[in-house]
């Protein structure tokens, strides 16, 4: 799995993940069929314990959409949300990797290894 | 005893008295007594739900009022309309500020809900006006490319 992710990710900066977007990433993933954007704020607020907006989270969702790391599709317009439709967003296969290649690497600094 | 019994049933069917009779117009009167009064009862019901709704003090908490649908503050929502570009995204972020705001009213109370709305919108404002302005920083300097070659 360490090897796959070091193929797949290294020497492409397109392919890095900052620590905002891991952790939406993280959220998406683990909200399955329900990570739209409202779920998705509020987990990424009580998880970080601090204030999200919702614009920072919609941005960073942009940002992993472009790279490929996630896909969205339109859901169904709610009375509730003054019929606007949802938007749902999935992992892709490059985002799953892309969070494997994160953590192996967070385990190797933690570990004392040496990256080179 | 058996035909006492029967005859003093209680599900035997009663007889609709006939038209121009005295007992007619007596049922008639009765039925439309009835439905003044479940008018007059409904229409308090109505007028308290009014007044409680325009009450001075604002209400802060509880189920939302089925008189008043919800609404977020609507310059807040103006504001927010001029810095999104893209009207797919415009309205997901509204819709999905929308749902949160009635869920944060039902809790917490109008004022809250409208303390709440405008943070969201002043702190959204600047990542999505950064990016509206990336973008049209680049759209301007490939317009002078375009018009330059």
């Amino acid at each position: 799995m360490k090897e796959i992710g070091r193929e797949a990710i290294m020497g492409e900066k397109r392919d890095s993940l900052g620590s905002f977007e891991e952790i939406i990433l993280r959220i998406v993933l683990g909200l399955g069929e329900e990570a739209y954007g409202v779920r998705i704020r509020q987990t990424a607020e009580q998880a970080m314990e601090k204030s999200v907006a919702i614009g920072a989270v919609y941005t960073t969702l942009d940002r992993l959409e472009r790279k490929g790391f996630v896909s969205s599709w339109q859901g169904e317009a709610t009375p509730e949300r003054g019929g606007r439709a949802k938007r749902y967003f999935r992992v892709e296969s490059p985002g799953i990797r892309a969070l494997n290649y994160a953590e192996e690497t967070r385990r190797r600094v933690s570990e004392g290894l040496a990256l080179a | 005893m058996s035909k006492d019994f029967i005859r003093n049933a209680p599900n035997r069917a009663e007889r609709a008295p006939r038209p121009g009779t005295r007992k007619y117009r007596a049922r008639i009167a009765e039925v439309n007594q009835q439905a003044r009064r479940n008018a007059v009862k409904n229409l308090d019901e109505f007028e308290s739900a009014l007044a409680k709704r325009y009450a001075k003090r604002p209400r802060r908490a509880g189920a939302p009022s089925p008189l008043r649908p919800v609404a977020p503050p609507a310059r807040a929502k103006k504001l927010l309309l001029l810095i999104l570009t893209r009207e797919e995204r415009a309205t997901n972020i509204i819709g999905d500020l929308t749902e949160e705001y009635a869920e944060i009213e039902a809790e917490y109370g109008i004022q809250f809900a409208n303390f709440w709305y405008w943070k969201q919108v002043a702190a959204s404002a600047c990542p999505l006006l950064k990016k509206a302005l990336r973008w049209g920083f680049l759209a301007s300097i490939w317009g002078w490319i375009h018009r330059l070659i």
